[in-house]
This record gives structure tokens, sequence and C-alpha cells, in this order.
């Protein structure tokens, strides 16, 4: 008989273990953003009241509607200077995610160099960054370079830990399958250590992103000619409260975009996980 | 329809001398001595934990054995590995998730550089009925189906020697059945050695040319069955019954037996066996 003569074993297993979302799920799904929404205009209002009603100066608490109008005052400055700090932080993203995937490739191939640079790494990742913003704004001056700097130093932790720990978590069964085929070990990085790390990789940025906003306001403080850190530090030298609220919610609004991009692209990029 | 070349190196014997394994302090084989011809179908039968994947990790050369000797023709098994003409399924497919039914089979072809005279893909997922699921990724198909794509990635090696790792054990008993008939079809077609880990022995019966049974840990060889039935086996028949009850006495001759339930009671669905079909 001829080997497709088999009866077809397909028909009763071919369902899709994710393919239709319960009701339940996709009414979740609605009503989390609205819940959300919600509670943060619940939390407006709350404010609002509280500092109308307790006569709270606007030089120690301002209300929300003090920092709105201040938002909307300072857009002409405060949209260029968002731009900068977005740019400052997606460069060193980019620069501390390079180094920390770059390490983790090197310790995954050689093995031994693990312990150096793992220390060297950790001793990097344990110096305050507060300490080491000023340092590098002396040494690089009050441009973009110590920022990029300080976002990397702040970035690259999280990457290199999450990359090495995907890059080791290859299922078993399918290392077995590698070492059965004799595969050499750039073969078995490429086609399965690389797509494996990727969830971890996600990870990492979901983490770092919202950081490098942060790591650059941080050394923007420490000495710039622009960005939402001068808009800060000059809001705050100045007791204009509303003017620095509104600095830190455009901070906010950004670190959140971050986040939102970062979900919204490892979605994209593991797609198969959903299949 | 198209069918795979027949391996392009001649299948080879096997031979285990004396072989042992330690896993830390546990022994976990003990003087395996056996011999494998060239092109047969050997099934290893044994209780949880007897060292069944254990042995087959030696003859694979993924380990090597503490004790002992094992030679694949008149190689060790790592050479043999090199060379990549080991073919291995076991019970998780092991296929890459992202990676569509295709690419995973590619992708054999690519590590292994399987000569010109290797099939193309296309017949190969035709044979295994995956024809219409080649862009499918893994987490789209059944189990079934999944270890359907395993056996084509195995095929697409064009290896002369396949071990296998309870292939069925994660399957239901409707597509244990049919993907069992398949196998046991391409083995007869392309005829390469086979080793076989089962802890069905109803399976082991219906598909082998021998059944070796493996006593409890350490593993030893206490029993060697030939299975001189013609294929294919009707598992309900008077022969394969007794083979099956002389297999479950060497077990139960060993003080400790763990075997699959549904081999405990001889099975009475006439025709449903692997056997009825191939």
């Amino acid at each position: 008989m001829s080997l497709l003569d088999v009866p077809d074993t397909r028909a009763d297993t071919t369902g899709s273990p994710t393919a239709d979302p319960s009701p339940a799920a996709a009414t979740r799904s609605r009503v989390t953003p609205v819940a959300g929404v919600l509670l943060l205009v619940g939390a407006a209002v709350a404010w609002e009241l509280g500092v109308r009603l307790t006569g709270t100066p606007e030089w120690i608490v301002p209300a929300p509607t003090a920092v709105v109008r201040a938002l909307v005052d300072g857009a002409s400055s405060l949209a260029p200077a968002a731009l900068v700090t977005l740019g400052e932080a997606a460069a060193g993203l980019v620069l501390g995610t390079a180094v920390g995937l770059a390490l983790a490739v090197v310790i995954t191939f050689f093995r031994n160099l693990e312990q150096a640079v793992l220390s060297m790494a950790l001793l990097a990742k344990s110096t305050p960054i507060i300490a080491v913003a000023p340092i590098l704004t002396i040494w690089l001056g009050f441009g973009h370079a110590p920022k990029v700097l300080v976002t990397a130093l702040l970035t690259f932790f999280p990457m290199l830990v999450n990359a090495l720990e995907g890059f080791r978590s290859l299922d078993p069964a399918i290392e077995d399958w590698f070492a059965s085929v004799d595969a050499d070990p750039v073969t078995v990085f490429r086609h399965a250590r690389w797509p494996t790390s990727w969830p971890y990789l996600f990870a990492a940025l979901k983490v770092s992103a919202p950081l490098a906003m942060i790591g650059a306001v941080v050394a923007e403080w420490m000495g710039a000619s622009s960005g939402l850190g001068r808009s800060m530090w000059l809001a705050y030298t100045n007791l204009r409260m509303p003017a620095l609220f509104a600095a830190v919610l455009v901070l906010t609004a950004l670190s959140a975009l971050v986040y939102h991009l970062v979900t919204r692209l490892e979605r994209r990029a593991l797609a198969w996980r959903r299949a | 329809m198209s069918h795979p070349a027949p391996p392009t190196t001649a299948p080879p014997p096997l031979t285990l001398r004396g072989v042992g394994h330690d896993h830390g302090r546990v022994v976990a084989l003990d003087g395996i001595d056996l011999d494998v011809a060239a092109g047969s179908f050997v099934a290893v039968v044994g209780p949880s934990g007897c060292g069944k994947s254990t042995l087959l990790r030696l003859v694979a050369g993924l380990d090597r054995p503490t004790r002992g000797r094992i030679a694949i023709g008149d190689h060790d098994p790592a050479e043999v590995r090199r060379a990549k003409q080991v073919g291995w399924l076991a019970q998780r497919p092991a296929l890459l998730p992202w990676a569509t039914v295709r690419d995973n089979v590619a992708l054999a072809r690519e590590i292994v550089a399987t000569p010109r005279s290797a099939p193309d893909l296309d017949p190969l997922l035709d044979l295994v009925s995956l024809g219409d699921f080649a862009d499918a990724l893994p987490g789209q198909l059944s189990g079934g189906m999944q270890q359907r794509a395993a056996l084509a990635r195995m095929l697409a090696q064009d290896a002369p020697l396949w071990l296998m790792d309870e292939p069925l054990a994660a399957l239901d008993e409707l597509t244990r059945e049919g993907l069992a008939a398949d196998l046991l079809g391409i083995w007869e077609r392309l005829r390469p050695t086979v080793v076989w880990v089962t802890h069905h022995l109803t399976e082991a019966v219906s598909l082998a040319d021998r059944v070796v049974v493996l006593g409890p840990r350490p593993g030893t060889v206490v029993g060697d069955l030939e299975v001189d039935l013609p294929r294919p086996r009707d598992v309900t028949a008077p022969a394969v019954q007794d083979l099956v009850r002389e297999a479950r006495h060497l077990l139960g001759s060993v003080d400790e037996v763990t075997v699959a339930t549904s081999d405990l009671a001889p099975r009475r669905v006439a025709g449903a066996g692997p056997g009825a079909r191939a």
C-alpha cells in the first residue's frame, strides 16, 4: 500500500489552541483601559479638590489645572526639550543595548570570560549614576555625549543579564537535536539561541527603555544646555512648581509611550508565541 | 508520489560490549551487551528509569559511556554523529517554534548538507501528510502533526541510523497508531538501522524485529526476543500476544515492573494496531 493511504489524523487535531480568545478575555481587554482612565481622572479630581480645599500654595503643590496651564503655556519650549531628551535616551539605549548584547554573546561563546566580564559589568552597574554623571559632564562637556553615556551605563546591565539568560534558556530537547546533527555553535546560536532569547530581550527593553529616559534627564540635571532635565532644573531653581510638574508630566508620558512602543514591537516580533 | 531515496550510506550494524553508564554516583546502566544487525529494527523496552533513554544517548554519541565500548559499524558513536549520520527522534518533537514546518525541515538539510540524491522537501512533507501545512508554525499543529514534522526533519537528514526515544509516547491512541504505521512503512522502504526505545510492549512487538528487555536500574539486558512474524502484524493475533506476554514475564521476573497500563491487558480491537494497516 502507499504510505499516503494512511487515515488522515489531521481532521481531529488541527485546532489552534489560541485561535479564539474567550468573550470574557475580550471584555476584560476593553474594560481595563477604561478603568485606567477613570482612575487617573478620579486621582486628578481628588488632587485638585485637595489643593483647593486645603489652600496649599502653588510653590509647594500645584493643582492639576495649574500644571495643565503651565504645560500649554510652556509647550513651545517643552516640545523641543522633550525631543532632545528623547534623542539622548534613544542613543544611550541603543549604545547600552548593543554593549550588553555584545558582551552576552561573547560570554556565551567564551564561557571562561564570564567571571571577568560580569565582574566588570557589575562594577559599572553598582557605581552610583548620580556620582558618575557630573564626572562625565566635567570630562565631556555640556553636550549630548555625557547624557548618552550615562543612559548607556544605566541600560546595558539589564540587557546583558537578560540576554545571557535568554541565550542559555534553549529547550534541552532542541539542544539535543542540534547536538545529534553535530551543528556548530554559530549555527545553534543563529537558529536557536538567538530566537529563544527574544522574549528575554524584550523583557530587558521594557525595563531599560523607560530607564533610558530617566538616565538622560538625570544627566541633564548635572549640566545641560537643553532637554527636559534642564527645563526641570530651571523650574526648580525658580520655584516654578507648575512648570516643574509639567516637565515631569511630559517625561512620564514619554516613558509610558516608549514602554508601549516596546510592548507593541514585542507583540509583533513574538507573534509565533500566540500560534 | 515521490519517495525519499535510500540513505546514501549503508545502514550500519551496532555493537555494545560491557556498556555501563553512571550519573554521578547512580549507576544507570551496567554490562550491556547487544548486537544490532545492519538494517534491522530493534525495540528496547523496560521499566521507567531503567536507562533506556541513557542507552540511546550513548549510541547517539550525545554522552560517552562510563564503561565498555560502543561501535557503529567500525566507528565510535561520536564519529558517526560528527559525520551527521544519526537520525534522532525524541518524545518531544523539539521543533523550532518560530520557524515554519518547511523551515524546520530545511534547517536539517542545511546543517547536514545532504548530497544531491536527497529528496526535495515537498515530497518529504507529503510523505508525512504535512504537504498542506508546510507554512504552518509548530504551535498551530497538533502533537501528532508536530511529531510528523520532526519525522520529516529526520528523513531530510538521510541518516542510515535512526534512534528514536519514545517518539509516540506523548500522542493519543489513534494518532500513535497512524504514525507508527507510517514510520514502519518508511522504514520498510529505506531500511535504516533502527533502535526504538519504548515502554509499550505491544508497540514494540508489533513494530520491531527484536525486542530487547532491560531490567530496572541499573539497566541490564534481561531478555532478547526475536519477533519472527510477517508484517503487518495484528496485535490481537495469538503469536503477537504470546510475545507480549513473554516480554511482560521477563519484566515481571525482575521484581519491579512499570509498563504502560494499556499493555497490561491485551487489546481486543481488531485491526486497530499499527501492524494491521502498515
